[in-house]
């Protein structure tokens, strides 16, 4: 499985033209700064910063980050074709992945309770489970970076 | 005169103890990349604002973001600076090194020009404020160019 990954074609394009590699890792720390960079800020407001913007009101963000989600998920995926081996014996790999569902799932569960309509909370000042749940978003986001930035330089099966 | 500091970084006693600390490069390249998302994640939230974008968003409170950009700055100001003391020649001749710092530099007279340009007086007095078109064009050029220094950034080692 790993191995066929690795040689389908858009591992080839990534392996072996010698833009396909740097134009993709750029793309996915573009895709970082959006999804995380914009995040980050939405959490920030949650637990209390810039307390006079509508919480509502964030959501026009919000989709910009989640562009910065699609790209990122493109991106990745095609990096991690390309050395799907590698990636796979990775423990920082991993722990980005896990931390990375534990970010994704409270985007879903915080953007329910921040911007639907019928279920939206006041616009002012969220309860405390919200706020708790911004600071665990926080947390993840940053794991992830780190995690992804740490694949780098662990060996790959010492961690 | 730019050759000595080189060599002055390069044989520095600041240089040998990142380049002999094995966890010192991941430590400060994580860091820089926390930096970067709390730079550049509080300047795309400022500057899809001024480009009128969500503008039920109160422009004055969405200045509340700055000071967090200014953190993610210094944060990767003294991180950046570590990283030409381990390798200051090759940085200092290095394409992608150099457009990344013309696009920083670029940035910082575009946030000059904002500085002067805006009309702070309705910004200070108006929340549903709508930008006027040259704060558009200093927002859309402010994103363009911090997105520039990711991307030069995560091209130094492939554009010598």
């Amino acid at each position: 499985m790993l191995e066929w990954l690795e040689s389908s074609a858009i591992a080839r394009l990534v392996q072996e033209t010698a833009w396909g590699y740097p134009i993709v890792l750029s793309s996915h720390a573009v895709g970082m700064a959006v999804l995380a960079g914009i995040v980050l800020m939405i959490n920030l407001r949650v637990m209390g910063l810039a307390s006079a913007i509508p919480l509502s009101a964030l959501r026009t963000v919000y989709r910009v980050a989640l562009a910065g989600l699609v790209v990122n998920v493109i991106s990745g995926s095609m990096l991690f074709v390309a050395n799907a081996d590698a990636f796979f014996q990775s423990s920082p790999f991993w722990i980005k992945m896990t931390l990375l569902s534990v970010g994704i799932a409270l985007l879903v569960v915080m953007s329910r309770r921040l911007f639907n309509a019928s279920n939206r909370l006041n616009d002012t000042s969220p309860p405390p489970p919200l706020k708790l749940m911004a600071a665990i978003s926080s947390v993840a986001w940053l794991g992830v970076i780190v995690m992804g930035r740490l694949i780098a330089y662990w060996d790959w099966k010492e961690f | 005169m730019m050759d000595s500091i080189l060599t002055w970084m390069q044989n520095s006693a600041l240089s040998s103890l990142i380049l002999d600390t094995w966890w010192a490069f991941p430590t400060l390249e994580a860091l820089h990349f926390i930096g970067l998302i709390l730079l550049i994640g509080a300047l795309y939230v400022v500057d899809l604002r001024l480009m009128g974008l969500a503008a039920r968003v109160p422009v004055n409170a969405v200045m509340g973001f700055v000071p967090v950009a200014l953190l993610g700055f210094i944060i990767n100001l003294s991180t950046g600076v570590l990283f030409l003391f381990t390798d200051p020649l090759r940085y200092y001749s290095n394409t992608a090194f150099r457009l990344k710092v013309l696009a920083m530099v670029l940035a910082g007279a575009n946030a000059l020009w904002f500085k002067f340009a805006a009309d702070w007086e309705r910004i200070a007095s108006q929340p549903h404020y709508s930008p006027a078109a040259t704060v558009r064009w200093i927002a859309g050029i402010s994103m363009l160019l911090w997105t520039a220094v990711i991307v030069f950034g995560r091209l130094i080692p492939y554009l010598e």
